[in-house]
């Protein structure tokens, strides 16, 4: 069993593990072998009734339609999208709720591939929005080939608090 | 869900649970992607509930949420033979289902061995991940003032 870092004998004992000689040195070194992102944020908020989302700098709006009931609770009737001019990062902009529970607004930011979230692109968004609340942030953790963390790692290795696979 | 399973994509926790890990290859930029989506409950536990409170993700995330660790099987089969009369057949079928902690964790239940988490010890790739998030919430609070 190798794991980073080390391999593990059958015996238990520890012993340091060799590089993949495949790979240049010069390489690896170039490489972050962990890189985190944020990539997606979904955030509530409250807006005065009938106000419709904002002209966001920097971004285009790609599509502003209605949406129909994907379950059996309608939710919001429609959805603008908007598109960054710079990067890949996407915002899906919910309102004309359909319940009175629901919050006037919900949005979704979707990071670019690449680069992530910046705060500065969250902030822009969090600017026109009053009395907000974070739904989702969720964080990537990138491992590059280097590190050898791959599906069967995981499996050996991972533990995600008391949460467990769902096959 | 089998398709995923086919795709190689992994998951932990659920949507409607305070946490969701996906873990894939993301072959567009050609790593292995561990995505944490932490959910409402979680971030008010923690009082995230601003843009500059994250910062604090990383403590909130590693190592109580994402944590890598290794059996060790030396201690294990001393508890085993010390404890239970097959001790012996046990560790070496423990062993065999190794490639998958939650079978090793399931088949050390069935025999008795309900606190497996004493024999996990936490490899060294966890300081390399709580560097990078350190060093990720660095930068965007840098961005931020």
């Amino acid at each position: 069993m190798m794991v980073p870092g080390r391999g593990v004998m059958s015996s238990g004992d520890v012993r340091p593990c060799k590089r993949p000689a495949h790979r240049p040195t010069h390489e690896l070194s170039m490489m972050t072998p962990i890189e985190v992102r944020l990539d997606r944020v979904q955030i509530l908020s409250w807006a005065p009734p009938g106000r419709k989302p904002p002209q966001l700098e920097g971004y285009k709006v790609v599509r502003d339609c209605f949406v129909r009931c994907q379950t059996t609770t309608s939710t919001y009737a429609r959805c603008r999208e908007y598109r960054s001019m710079t990067n890949d990062t996407k915002i899906f902009w919910q309102y004309k709720r359909l319940k009175g529970w629901l919050k006037p607004w919900k949005i979704t930011i979707v990071a670019d591939d690449e680069n992530g979230l910046s705060y500065e692109e969250v902030e822009k968004i969090l600017k026109h929005c009053h009395r907000y609340r974070f739904l989702v942030v969720e964080v990537a953790v990138d491992f590059s080939p280097s590190v050898d963390v791959n599906r069967r790692f995981i499996r050996q290795h991972a533990v995600f608090g008391k949460s467990r696979r769902h096959a | 869900m089998r398709n995923e399973e086919k795709n190689g994509k992994l998951r932990y926790g659920s949507r409607k649970a305070s946490k969701l890990v996906r873990c894939y290859y993301k072959d567009k930029l050609g790593v292995y992607r561990v995505e944490v989506e932490l959910h409402a409950s979680l971030l008010r536990q923690n009082d995230i509930s601003t843009l500059d409170d994250f910062i604090y993700l990383p403590d909130v995330i590693c190592p109580r949420h994402l944590l890598f660790v290794d059996v060790d099987w030396k201690r294990l089969g001393q508890y085993l033979s010390n404890n239970l009369d097959e001790g012996q057949q046990i560790s070496v079928e423990a062993r065999r289902s190794a490639a998958s902690l939650r079978r090793v964790r399931r088949y050390l239940k069935k025999k008795g061995v309900v606190n497996f988490h004493r024999f996990l010890v936490p490899m060294p790739v966890n300081e390399e991940v709580g560097r990078a998030l350190k060093r990720w919430a660095h930068h965007f609070k840098k961005e931020a003032l």
